[in-house]
């Protein structure tokens, strides 16, 4: 009982700031605007890159090469919001609302706190990259396996990405708590950096030499290859074709768990860094 | 001077470079911001440099990328720095202050303009830079300063819509940070910022009768790249045309609308109001 009740209290922080993460992000703004906020942009950045393999190939949207970007595209909108989300929170709650000092004056624990805002931003990025999927199969006609088994197989791999996600998020969420306002364009920026490492529309071999190890030391790089292969897209990068099943999982497992260490000591740093040089309740922003 | 015929008109150009030098001054103040503010969302312009490549396309359409990247940063610019600025301004307190200084209102909004071009263009550069020198985007610069006019105007007829935009954003409230996100993605596809703007058919009409970037887009590339490769929706002379009319027209309407929702704001009370 006493353990079922410390589960409880545990579990309690993160409910809270879920629910706060949800009024904040779609309470305060009109529902229609909302959901063109959250569907509009990945499906937007989905039809440039339809427009811009239209004019080079010309041709059919069933080539592997299209079906595999435009996945990566889709589910890269958790990586947006996820991990973004995690440093945005930092620095709304310690900028705009000034509540910063509060949480982490409160013994939840700011890692509770900011993880249980991310929740929202996980359903979120869920809803915008299964109607993603969805527009491309209906609409676009892209050929996709979704089975029972590619589902199971995609959620799993959506189960250990997001760790790997949000391993990376408190990265940058430390970094938030202790830059000035510039941590607001780090964190587009870093978004933009991964679109870039991960393979999400372009395969990591095209990277020059000297970066594709960087690809290679990023969970996100294997879970776009783990779940392409679960809807059945394969040969999108020769680097991680090279591997079978069973060597990425454990590859994925593995990066996804050594940054969730080396992603908490860091946040645990430089979150003793921020409340030693005052940097909680600082606001250089607005 | 001294019979005062001038003063208002002095008093609004220091009104403007005051508020220009918050923005080219204060940026400089923490270095750090190079990093976050260029080099970063420039990064991310590379990633469709390699899906072009990864397609096997022709390598003039990377300068389609490049000059797509350019134009991005003063998009974004205008779409943070000057359309969600009286908004943030309100957020912060400092509105009242302005609705208090003896200068017209477009005085400050010229100023976060030139400051914000000032800002955005270390950004634009770097995006060129890469472009140039790590991609070897091919460029044909025979009519170079025709371009760089073309690039001028575009600036001008976007940053006047930008003070519209402070307006609308300003009477919107805090809905108005999802519109600035909704207008980013959404209007790089409808400008065609990667892509020959005629690949959209005919819904390329409709950006191009709202917002000036895809008509300066497709002016530059037929002046950068040639008509043949840059698929172009309009003769440059008319893209150009249509630009000088965008300047004085969104002008015209920013002027109006600041009008309109200063006073609406003061009768409904919300003028000052935060949090709303």
């Amino acid at each position: 009982m006493a353990s079922a009740l410390s589960w409880r209290e545990r579990l309690r922080p993160l409910r809270a700031s879920a629910w706060l993460g949800f009024q904040i992000e779609s309470n305060w703004s009109d529902p229609i605007v909302f959901a063109v906020y959250a569907l509009a942009k990945p499906l937007a950045t989905s039809l440039i890159l339809l427009a811009m393999y239209k004019v080079v190939i010309g041709g059919e949207v069933s080539d592997p090469r299209f079906v595999a970007l435009y996945v990566g595209n889709a589910l890269y909108v958790f990586v947006n919001l996820l991990l973004v989300g995690l440093s945005w929170a930092v620095f709304e709650d310690r900028e705009q609302y000034k509540m910063l000092k509060y949480v982490a004056a409160a013994p939840i624990g700011l890692v509770s706190y900011l993880l249980g805002r991310s929740l929202t931003k996980f359903v979120l990025a869920t809803i915008s990259a299964i109607l993603v999927l969805l527009f491309g199969i209906f609409v676009l006609g892209l050929h996709l396996r979704v089975t029972p088994l590619s589902v199971l197989t995609l959620v799993a791999a959506l189960g250990v990405g997001a760790v790997g996600i949000v391993a990376v998020g408190l990265v940058l969420a430390g970094l938030s708590m202790v830059f000035a306002r510039q941590s607001m364009m780090m964190n587009e920026g870093v978004s933009a950096v991964l679109y870039l490492f991960c393979g999400v529309v372009f395969p990591p071999d095209l990277l020059p030499a000297l970066l594709r190890p960087v690809a290679l030391a990023l969970p996100m790089t294997y879970w776009l290859e783990a779940s392409r292969r679960a809807l059945n897209v394969h040969g999108f990068s020769p680097l991680l074709t090279r591997l079978t099943d069973v060597q990425l999982a454990a590859i994925f497992v593995a990066v996804a768990f050594a940054w969730l260490v080396l992603a908490r000591w860091i946040f645990g740093r430089l979150e003793r860094r921020a409340r030693a040089e005052g940097l909680l309740d600082i606001t250089t922003a607005w | 001077m001294t019979d005062g015929r001038f003063e208002p008109l002095v008093t609004n150009l220091r009104a403007a470079w005051a508020r220009a030098y918050v923005r080219i001054f204060a940026a400089s103040r923490e270095p750090s911001w190079i990093l976050t503010e260029t080099l970063l969302p420039v990064i991310g312009m590379c990633a469709y440099v390699f899906v072009y490549r990864a397609l096997g396309a022709p390598r003039a359409f990377e300068a389609f990328v490049v000059l797509g990247g350019v134009m991005m940063a003063y998009w974004l610019g205008v779409l943070w720095s000057m359309g969600t600025q009286f908004y943030w301004e309100k957020q912060d307190g400092n509105l009242e202050f302005y609705l208090m200084a003896p200068c017209s209102r477009m005085a400050i909004l010229s100023g976060m303009a030139i400051g914000g071009v000032v800002m955005t263009s270390l950004r634009a550069l770097s995006a060129l830079a890469l472009g140039l020198f790590v991609f070897r985007v091919p460029f044909d610069l025979a009519q170079g300063w025709t371009a760089l006019a073309v690039f001028l105007l575009t600036l001008g007829s976007l940053y006047a819509l930008g003070m519209c935009l402070a307006s609308l954003f300003l009477m919107y409230g805090r809905e108005v940070w999802h519109v600035a996100h909704a207008l980013e993605e959404p209007v790089y596809l409808a400008n065609g910022l990667y892509f020959p703007i005629r690949a959209l058919g005919p819904w390329g009409w409709a950006a191009v009768s709202t917002i000036p970037l895809a008509i300066g887009l497709d002016a530059m590339r037929q002046l950068l790249l040639g008509p043949a490769m840059a698929k172009p929706i309009l003769p440059v002379l008319t893209e150009i045309w249509i630009l000088v009319g965008a300047v004085f027209v969104y002008l015209a309407v920013a002027v109006a609308m600041l009008r309109w929702t200063e006073n609406q704001g003061k009768k409904r009370g919300t003028l000052i109001l935060r949090h709303q």
